[in-house]
């Protein structure tokens, strides 16, 4: 078995060709359906956002995997050529990919938030359909926690990219809060309404809207639940406002140096001037006055810029998360492969122990029952010694690198066969059956999924491929 | 007492500390930053034995001398500073707070030579007037931080820098009433401290000293800091002068502890 991750995203293609196999959520479930009817794919889930659309599935076979998953998105596509749009990762890179993705590094505005919750909502909605195994469960849920830490633990998702925002972020920087702050609105640009929009949405403002024909200004100020404010009174309202948002189309300067000192005039208030306009509407000398804060189109530029190289200094920070939370969701694999080689070399040693007492019993007739009980307690403290370290370095080396060949080697030195590991398999399964409540994540689930694949596999006699199953 | 050696080391280790702390502030990398924080807290846990040192070789609370009472006041920024940075982190609190408590132990490495014994009579009134006066600078320490701060920032705002330095530090409004609720803590502590000294001196004295130069000094900065309360809220007087005033009261805060002590009669000069 092999996690697979075949998809396409904004990066590899147009929205053109993104479009035609992008998923709504009214047909997951016929896709789900589809997809659990196959004998290709264990576990699937579906992502689809408007800059990407992918499918995370635990595979039989690669081969078959990435064959089935890429027919399955030329049919969506009908007409569209994907040939050059798909990418496919496998193993180890289909796992950074994920987390990646859940954390933002690989979103068109690198670190946004929006993403995370897609990924939940896919994983949900793959959950509900029954499409979602131990792995893929664990492999989410992982890759949903990195995504959380690095919004929670960096500030990766937190500078603002967009002009509107980075106008929000400066007189937050200013007011600590918008709360009861009181705005003037000059013109109706379409900047500075969706910087109002903006900045309203971070808090209850008092708001004036003016613009040079009063009716429009009426109209904004409804919107907004504002006051309509005549364009000749401005200079009686501007003494009174801390954030002053100007876009209008004029192209002679709307506030002069000298208004804006009139306006200050006994004032020790710090008042924040945004002209998002051009050409400006605020005369740049103001910027010289105590206690203004002056910004224009091209400051906010600027502070978008380096809000980007903020973020993508955060990257190495969230790229520690993701390693980490790779070497665990690793170690955890790793881990359970083990097991039921595990249990099938404590058998082996159980079994020969018993086949010693029965010989001992056969030629020593003499021995009573508490000399055979004492026999027996040290023949069993024997093989409990003997691969009591194994078993222990087994475990150890399983993580480590080259894991899947320590396994193979450490099955082959104790002569267990395929069949043995098998066995094991479906006497976990059998376990696990008749603890329902053991949840879904335990091993025994996991162990089920490979039983189910080494059967669909019909693997035969050789021990490779029913040892290390995942992640070859 | 300390040996010369391991108190350079100790103050080399606080150095690189900074250093590192300010490189990581200019051009952040994550195994820097690390390594600051853990330098810092080296520092602390020295500087915690140091003083417990002190307090077992002398048997007492060791507040007596110069020397004592400087290294309890950068233990205590040092402390607070790293309580906060825990619980409620501010960027580039850490780094401005352990400017100051390095100064104060670099005074204390280099300044002060030999050791004044006490004779007076000493007690718990004595012990805990100490104790309130420093805490109540240790206040006024983080007041005179958070205005530094807001002055950074302001000048970051208006100039237009949009750095690192820009994005770590709070807001000024934030930093304005981080400076003005340090003062809040340290005026009744310092009020404290001013009641219980001249109880302790009632006592020890059988008088008042009404004209000492250390208690008239610090009625005048308590009241220097009150009018700071008074003016802060009362519109008018304006964010950007109320910071720098505030400068000057802490600047009142050094003289007070570190001239007029020479001329009292009952404290001791640095």
């Amino acid at each position: 078995m092999d996690i697979l991750v075949v998809g396409v995203s904004d990066k590899s293609c147009p929205v053109a060709v993104r479009e035609q196999v992008s998923v709504l959520e009214t047909e997951l479930g016929v896709i789900y359906a589809q997809l659990l009817d196959t004998h290709t794919l264990f576990e699937s889930v579906v992502l689809s956002t408007c800059n990407r659309t992918e499918i995370y599935a635990v595979v039989s076979s690669l081969h078959a995997g990435e064959d089935y998953l890429r027919s399955w998105f030329e049919q969506q596509a009908k007409q569209a050529d994907l040939s050059k749009a798909f990418y496919v990762y496998h193993g180890e890179e289909a796992i950074a990919h994920l987390m990646q993705v859940t954390c933002g590094l690989d979103s068109m505005v690198l670190g946004e938030t929006q993403i995370l919750g897609q990924v939940r909502q896919a994983y949900t909605a793959a959950k509900t359909a029954g499409s979602v195994g131990a792995l893929l469960d664990n492999l989410f849920r992982r890759a949903l926690q990195v995504g959380k830490r690095a919004q929670s633990e960096t500030t990766i998702g937190q500078n603002a990219v967009s002009i509107s925002y980075a106008a929000v972020q400066l007189v937050k920087k200013i007011f600590g809060n918008l709360n009861g702050r009181k705005v003037l609105l000059i013109g109706a640009g379409k900047n500075g309404y969706v910087t109002a929009e903006n900045l309203t949405s971070n808090g209850p403002l008092q708001m004036w809207v003016t613009n040079r024909t009063f009716d429009r200004a009426q109209a904004l100020a409804e919107e907004f639940g504002a006051q309509a404010v005549a364009w000749e009174n401005i200079r009686d309202v501007l003494p009174h406002v801390d954030i002053v948002l100007s876009s209008t189309a004029a192209n002679s300067f709307v506030l002069s140096s000298q208004q804006v000192a009139g306006a200050m005039q006994g004032r020790v208030k710090p008042m924040v001037l945004i002209d998002i306009a051009v050409p400006r509407d605020i005369d740049p000398g103001v910027s010289k006055l105590p206690n203004i804060y002056l910004y224009d189109i091209d400051d906010l530029r600027d502070v978008v810029e380096a809000n980007l190289s903020e973020r993508q200094r955060q990257v190495e920070a969230v790229q520690v998360m993701i390693n980490q939370a790779i070497r665990e969701f690793l170690s955890w694999l790793s881990e359970q492969e083990v097991v039921p080689i595990i249990t099938a070399v404590r058998e082996k040693g159980m079994q020969i122990q018993a086949t010693v007492m029965d010989s001992l019993r056969h030629k020593l007739p003499n021995l009573d029952e508490r000399e055979l009980r004492i026999i027996q307690k040290h023949t069993m403290s024997i093989v409990n010694q003997l691969l009591r370290d194994p078993v222990q370095n087994m475990k150890e080396l399983a993580i480590g690198s080259g894991g899947v060949q320590q396994v193979k080697a450490f099955a082959e030195l104790f002569g267990i066969s395929a069949e043995e590991v098998l066995n094991k398999n479906r006497e976990l399964q059998r376990l696990n059956e008749t603890k329902p409540d053991m949840g879904d994540l335990g091993v025994a689930d996991l162990v089920r999924q490979w039983s189910d694949a080494l059967r669909r596999d019909g693997v035969g006699p050789n021990l490779g491929s029913a040892a290390h199953s995942i992640l070859r | 007492m300390l040996g010369r050696g391991i108190f350079d080391i100790f103050v080399v280790i606080y150095a690189v500390s900074l250093v590192l702390f300010f490189m990581d502030a200019i051009q952040p990398r994550r195994r820097i930053n690390r390594t600051a924080v853990l330098l810092l807290f080296l520092v602390f846990c020295l500087e915690t034995v140091f003083f417990l040192n002190r307090l077992w070789s002398s048997g007492t609370l060791p507040v007596y001398t110069p020397f004592d009472v400087s290294w309890l006041v950068s233990w205590l920024v040092l402390t607070v500073a790293l309580v906060v940075n825990a619980f409620f982190p501010i960027g580039l609190f850490l780094f401005f707070a352990n400017v100051f408590a390095f100064a104060i132990v670099a005074m204390d490495a280099f300044g002060f030579q030999g050791h004044i014994v006490y004779t007076a009579r000493q007690g718990d009134l004595l012990v805990l007037h100490i104790l309130f006066g420093l805490a109540s600078y240790v206040a006024f320490c983080f007041s005179f931080v958070f205005s530094l701060m807001y002055l950074v920032q302001n000048w970051l705002l208006r100039k237009k820098r949009w750095n690192r330095w820009f994005f770590q530090m709070p807001p000024l409004a934030r930093l304005e009433n981080y400076a003005f609720s340090s003062i809040l803590i340290g005026l009744p502590l310092l009020l404290i401290s001013i009641v219980l000294g001249s109880v302790w001196g009632k006592l020890t004295l059988n008088r008042y000293l009404l004209t000492d130069p250390k208690l008239l000094t610090t009625v005048g900065l308590w009241a220097m800091y009150g009018i700071f309360l008074v003016l802060r809220n009362r519109p008018g007087f304006g964010t950007r002068r109320l910071v720098w005033y505030n400068l000057v009261c802490f600047l009142g805060t050094i003289l007070n502890f570190v001239v007029i002590n020479g001329f009292s009669l009952v404290h001791h000069g640095i």
